[in-house]
């Protein structure tokens, strides 16, 4: 018999890595509801974010201003640095990944940027190539691994482990992401702009009868949802502690798959769906011996399953047009 | 009266291929004026390039004496031009509340939307009851119902109707007919594009024929009643 508390760990690490994937996963929703494209270089932004944080981290470090400084006005200067480094990154990605394609079949701006995925990918890559890895030279020593002109690893700062203490942070996370999705929420549904985000994505040209400004909503979006995957990328780097350049495109992939299971266009279809995809992978990796190897096959599964059964989604609804 | 819409030497097309040409609309202030034609002449692009949803290749429009060529397709209807229609449809997520505020995306004070809500639960009755209903389960009836209300809460200048008719049950359509009458007797000015000639003669004083996406006749609704065109089956 598993013990119980075995159970609410495994559950404890479920909701954590399903609140990364769920932020990541409506980035994803956001610009597929109002461009009607999978925009596939979410988890590369979101991973652009934390390594901007992480580098930010250290120039404050060497400033001597982390020392100085309360806590959480560092956590909020660097949160807003990789806010506007990612916000930035959205317009660009909207600039020169989509709207060059506006006509085009939907293909070629899933293809435009998967391309820009990997630009993205090795930018940070090659920005970081000189910087070795710290983490391992303080655990390893001399026998730390260092890939010769390669990309190391890097170690995101530990800003959420108050105290030195994962529990808290993994509340902390949980909150953010809490707090995020509701003020998203509230967005979405109270305000102007967050209602013709939703118009566009209901019926794109009867939002042009409407009067509202379609281009202008959509560059907004690409705002809005460059501020939310700079936070999921804040969180991220606070959960997994080290960080590759090339992470983003797994991120973006569980992030894709996450959106689609619970059902693109849908806000909360994402957050099911990142659930539901951190359930599987964390149980499979508990409970199967050796899971962890499988977890993540598991977890696409899953997804394969939801496309052949359910191709909408969990809370996606059928698209019947009537006339 | 003076003209509330003007449209001069109009043409579009589609890529390489001509769609409208040479088209010249006056819509008097206040009237009821209809555009017929068949599938595929060109009313819907008509509809489209007087907001600009379809760009002009040539030709001037001025709303209210004023040129609007410059103007995207928001800046329009922000301005009064408001399109209703069948096909148009509804935003079918969204509550009718929800779809109706749509339709009054600049009025910002909260006391005028509530003004203008009040106005269209009396003068469109079915709609009150469905408030919390999303469109998308609403009849064909009700969705054009709330197309037409979502365009008229907007108090246009211009409401242009792109085949409200269309698909519609008989009683339906006799409905749809009683509305714009009651919108004729509040001097809205109306562009009507149909099919349903007779109908559409029945509540307009100046009609129009458009044939191959140019116009062929224009003249008063008595004389074009009575005129080849609208007894010609093929309209």
């Amino acid at each position: 018999m598993v013990p119980m508390g075995y159970l609410l760990d495994l559950i404890g690490s479920a909701v954590l890595l399903g609140c990364t994937y769920t932020l990541v996963a409506i980035g994803f929703s956001l610009f597929f509801g109002v461009m009607d494209v999978v925009v596939f270089c979410c988890g590369d932004i979101a991973i652009f974010g934390a390594f901007s944080i992480l580098a930010s981290y250290t120039i404050l470090n060497g400033l001597g201003v982390t020392g100085t400084w309360p806590l959480l006005l560092v956590i909020l200067l660097l949160l807003l640095i990789g806010i506007l480094f990612c916000a930035v990154l959205g317009l660009l990605t909207h600039r020169f990944s989509i709207k060059p394609f506006e006509k085009s079949s939907a293909l070629m701006p899933l293809l435009s940027t998967i391309a820009l995925g990997t630009v993205i990918r090795e930018v940070i890559g090659l920005m970081f190539m000189p910087v070795t890895n710290g983490v391992a030279d303080m655990v390893a020593g001399e026998n730390a691994v260092h890939v010769v002109s390669g990309r190391n690893p890097q170690s995101f700062p530990s800003l959420l482990s108050l105290g030195g203490s994962t529990a808290a942070r993994n509340i902390i996370i949980v909150l953010v992401t809490v707090v995020i999705l509701l003020l998203l929420f509230l967005f979405l549904n109270k305000t102007k702009t967050g209602l013709a985000m939703q118009a566009i994505s209901q019926n794109k040209e009867l939002s042009l009868m409407t009067g509202i400004n379609v281009s202008r909503s959509i560059v907004i979006t690409f705002v809005i949802g460059g501020v939310v995957l700079a936070i999921s990328g804040f969180l991220v780097g606070s959960y997994q502690t080290i960080m590759s350049f090339d992470n983003g495109s797994m991120f973006g992939i569980k992030g894709f798959s996450a959106a689609v299971v619970g059902g693109l266009r849908n806000t909360w279809g994402a957050v099911l769906g990142g659930m539901l995809l951190a359930f599987v992978e964390v149980m499979v990796s508990g409970y199967v011996p050796n899971g962890s190897a499988y977890a993540s096959i598991l977890a696409f599964v899953v997804v394969v399953i939801f496309i052949v059964f359910k191709p909408e989604g969990i809370i996606g609804e059928k698209t019947v047009e009537k006339v | 009266m003076s003209t509330m819409l003007e449209v001069r030497n109009l043409h579009t097309s589609y890529g390489r291929i001509p769609m409208l040409r040479d088209v010249n609309l006056d819509i008097a202030e206040g009237e009821v004026s209809c555009v017929l034609g068949a599938n595929g002449s060109g009313k819907t692009t008509l509809v489209k390039a007087i907001l600009n949803m379809v760009k002009a290749d040539q030709g001037t429009m001025k709303l209210g004496g004023v040129c609007i060529d410059s103007w995207p397709t928001h800046k329009r209807v922000a301005e009064g031009v408001s399109l209703s229609g069948a096909a148009v449809g509804t935003f079918p997520k969204m509550t009718v509340e929800t779809n109706l505020k749509m339709g009054a995306f600049y009025v910002n004070d909260a006391k005028i939307l509530q003004d203008r809500l009040e106005e269209i639960y009396t003068s469109f009755p079915v709609l009150k009851d469905r408030l919390q209903q999303k469109a998308g389960t609403l009849s064909g009836g009700e969705r054009t119902m709330l197309a037409i209300a979502r365009a008229v809460i907007n108090k246009p200048k211009l409401l242009i109707l792109d085949e409200p008719s269309l698909g519609l049950a008989p009683i339906m359509v006799e409905e749809v007919f009683d509305i714009i009458q009651r919108l004729k007797k509040d001097k809205m000015t109306i562009l009507l594009v149909e099919q349903n000639a007779a109908k559409a003669l029945a509540v307009s004083s100046r009609g129009y024929v458009i044939q191959k996406g140019a116009i062929v006749f224009s003249g008063a609704s008595d004389v074009l009643q009575k005129s080849e065109f609208v007894e010609n089956p093929v309209m």
